[in-house]
């Protein structure tokens, strides 16, 4: 509480104000034959209650009173949101199950990247309090956006997702690792969540998988896994037979069962459709929206400017009424 | 007995006084008589308060205004063959200002110098209410000097108990004590005497509220006097003679 609890010895000062104003006095030979000035008495004990609150505050100042340590319970309210959003071309294409004369006439239904920009600009406006991140990624993650506030900006990073072509490769070890790099030097103020928007698996080698697992559970991330299941692609459950070993070959198996063993929350969407995408964003939308309570250790806190402003403003009154005193008669001869 | 005048036998009738000469003289054939005066030297004494409130400096310096009465009242009864004596009070009876009523000048220089520079003076003004028991037996004009800022109920008392002597209460204020306060600001008024301490703010009208209540005290006094037969005499611009002899003649009229 105090760092220099000694100087609390000065304390009994603060009664000085009490018995004495230092200002000096105009003798008058008969005080009671003045008329009571009411305004004069109470402005005598607002300066001597003042005076008195100005040297407690002055000497607590002194001996350097501080808020001590303390935990408090603090209730996140904004959720730290950072999308990772497949660029590769195979999100150009449409959902998985498009029917035969689709496939005929060439015509594709809305494609995987265009149905998850607009369920993810849905998903976006309807989080306003949220700082949200974006970052691309095919071949090489893209930065698009840091975590930010500015919603409009990151609209607008997501409208710009949908330009031009799709490259070829995937690496989605590489864009874990960056995005989970956004919440590194950030404090943790609410729910972090990391959102995989992607089309495919990936095999991940032992170095990358060490730095995701120690990333994820550093920065404590709930990760949710939207897999836009392409035509042709495995769904993420077991649909053949075969041992674990047979199954970790395929990428999306991989990927799923390496998420859920990562020991931090985690849940994957398998989406088909739009719709589907849509349910999933909403599930997420839902998981992340409670509060997030979390302990929050608030170091020690110096009250010293508090204290000596405080102190400065109390005896202020006592310093202009000095400096507006009168000690001498306005006619006066015979001194 | 020094002689005055020659007034009628019918005037004053007593034939043991008739002046044969002077009645011879007059052409009327008229029977006068000599009239003579008594010689009577009558105690002159000065009640002094001489309490911290007398030490007040404004316009005037109280002190020295007490002195110079107390020197002119001396010496103008010195003059007349009466005698003159001086006793001072604060909360009681001062031997440092004391004179017995007596006709000799000697120590009357030293305590005017004592009272003329200021000396250390006390609080309270109950050392009033021993003063009747120390006065002269027989009648006498008596100057009560004081500020008179203690209890008018004492210095009724006062005025009863000094009942054979003629009492002129003498006033000591000054202007800067009630008209005299600066127009702004604030101050700390100190009462001399009790040493208590009031925050003012001084502000239009303040000057005009403490003139009201000083008139309102000078009226009381009076109306106390006056219940006696008496008249006081305010001196507010220090010791004048001509305002003492002012007073005289007022009474005379």
């Amino acid at each position: 509480m105090f760092d220099y609890p000694w100087f609390l010895l000065a304390l009994p000062l603060a009664l000085l104000p009490l018995l004495r104003t230092p200002i000096q006095s105009l003798p008058h030979p008969f005080l009671q034959l003045l008329p009571a000035d009411p305004l004069g008495t109470l402005l005598d004990r607002i300066l001597r209650v003042a005076a008195v609150a100005g040297i407690v505050a002055l000497v607590l100042g002194l001996a350097d009173l501080s808020r001590g340590e303390r935990v408090v319970e603090r209730v996140g309210t904004g959720a730290e949101i950072v999308i990772l959003l497949d660029r590769s071309r195979s999100m150009d294409q449409g959902f998985g199950r498009t029917t035969g004369s689709e496939q005929l006439l060439m015509t594709q239904g809305e494609s995987k990247n265009g149905a998850a920009r607009r369920v993810l600009t849905e998903f976006v406006a309807s989080r306003p309090n949220d700082a949200i991140g974006l970052l691309n990624f095919s071949t090489r993650p893209i930065h698009v956006l840091p975590l930010t506030n500015r919603h409009e900006v990151v609209q607008a990073a997501i409208e710009a997702a949908g330009l031009g072509r799709g490259l070829a490769e995937t690496d989605i070890g590489l864009a874990m690792i960056d995005g989970l790099r956004y919440f590194d030097d950030r404090p943790y103020t609410g729910s972090r969540v990391l959102v995989l928007v992607s089309d495919g698996g990936a095999q991940l080698d032992e170095v990358t998988q060490v730095k995701i697992t120690e990333a994820a559970r550093k920065h404590r991330v709930s990760l949710y896994w939207i897999y836009l299941r392409g035509r042709g692609s495995p769904g993420l459950k077991a649909e053949t037979g075969g041992g674990d070993g047979q199954r970790d070959a395929v990428p999306e198996y991989f990927l799923d069962r390496f998420f859920s063993e990562l020991g931090v929350p985690y849940r994957a969407y398998e989406a088909e459709d739009p719709q589907q995408l849509k349910a999933a964003i909403s599930d997420i939308d839902r998981l992340q929206r409670l509060p997030t309570r979390t302990p929050e250790v608030i170091p020690k806190q110096s009250l010293a400017s508090i204290t000596f402003g405080l102190a400065l403003l109390l005896l202020l009154p006592v310093v202009i009424v000095s400096a507006l005193q009168v000690t001498r008669w306005s006619r006066s001869a015979a001194h | 007995m020094i002689f005055r005048r020659h007034v009628s036998l019918f005037a004053s009738p007593d034939p043991r006084r008739i002046d044969i000469r002077a009645s011879l003289r007059d052409p009327a054939e008229q029977w006068w008589v000599r009239e003579y005066q008594q010689r009577a030297a009558i105690p002159v004494m000065v009640v002094l308060d001489v309490s911290s409130s007398m030490g007040f400096r404004g316009m005037q310096n109280r002190a020295r205004t007490a002195a110079n009465f107390v020197e002119s009242a001396a010496w103008s009864a010195n003059r007349r063959g009466d005698r003159f004596g001086l006793i001072g009070f604060d909360r009681r009876l001062r031997e440092d200002c004391w004179l017995p009523v007596r006709q000799q000048r000697a120590a009357l220089e030293g305590v005017i110098q004592h009272l003329r520079h200021d000396s250390a003076r006390d609080a309270g003004h109950e050392g009033l209410a021993e003063v009747p028991a120390w006065l002269p037996r027989e009648p006498g004009l008596l100057f009560l000097i004081s500020d008179f800022h203690w209890p008018i109920a004492a210095l009724k008392r006062f005025l009863e108990d000094s009942r054979p002597h003629h009492v002129v209460p003498v006033a000591l204020w000054d202007r800067s004590e009630y008209s005299g306060w600066p127009d702004r600001g604030f101050a700390f008024a100190e009462d001399m005497e009790s040493g208590e301490r009031r925050l003012v703010w001084l502000r239009r009208g303040w000057n005009e509220q403490v003139e009201a209540a000083y008139a309102e005290r000078e009226a009381l006094i009076h109306e106390t006097c006056q219940s006696f037969d008496l008249r006081p005499l305010f001196l507010r611009d220090g010791f004048s003679a001509e305002s003492v002899s002012a007073y005289f003649h007022g009474i005379a009229a």
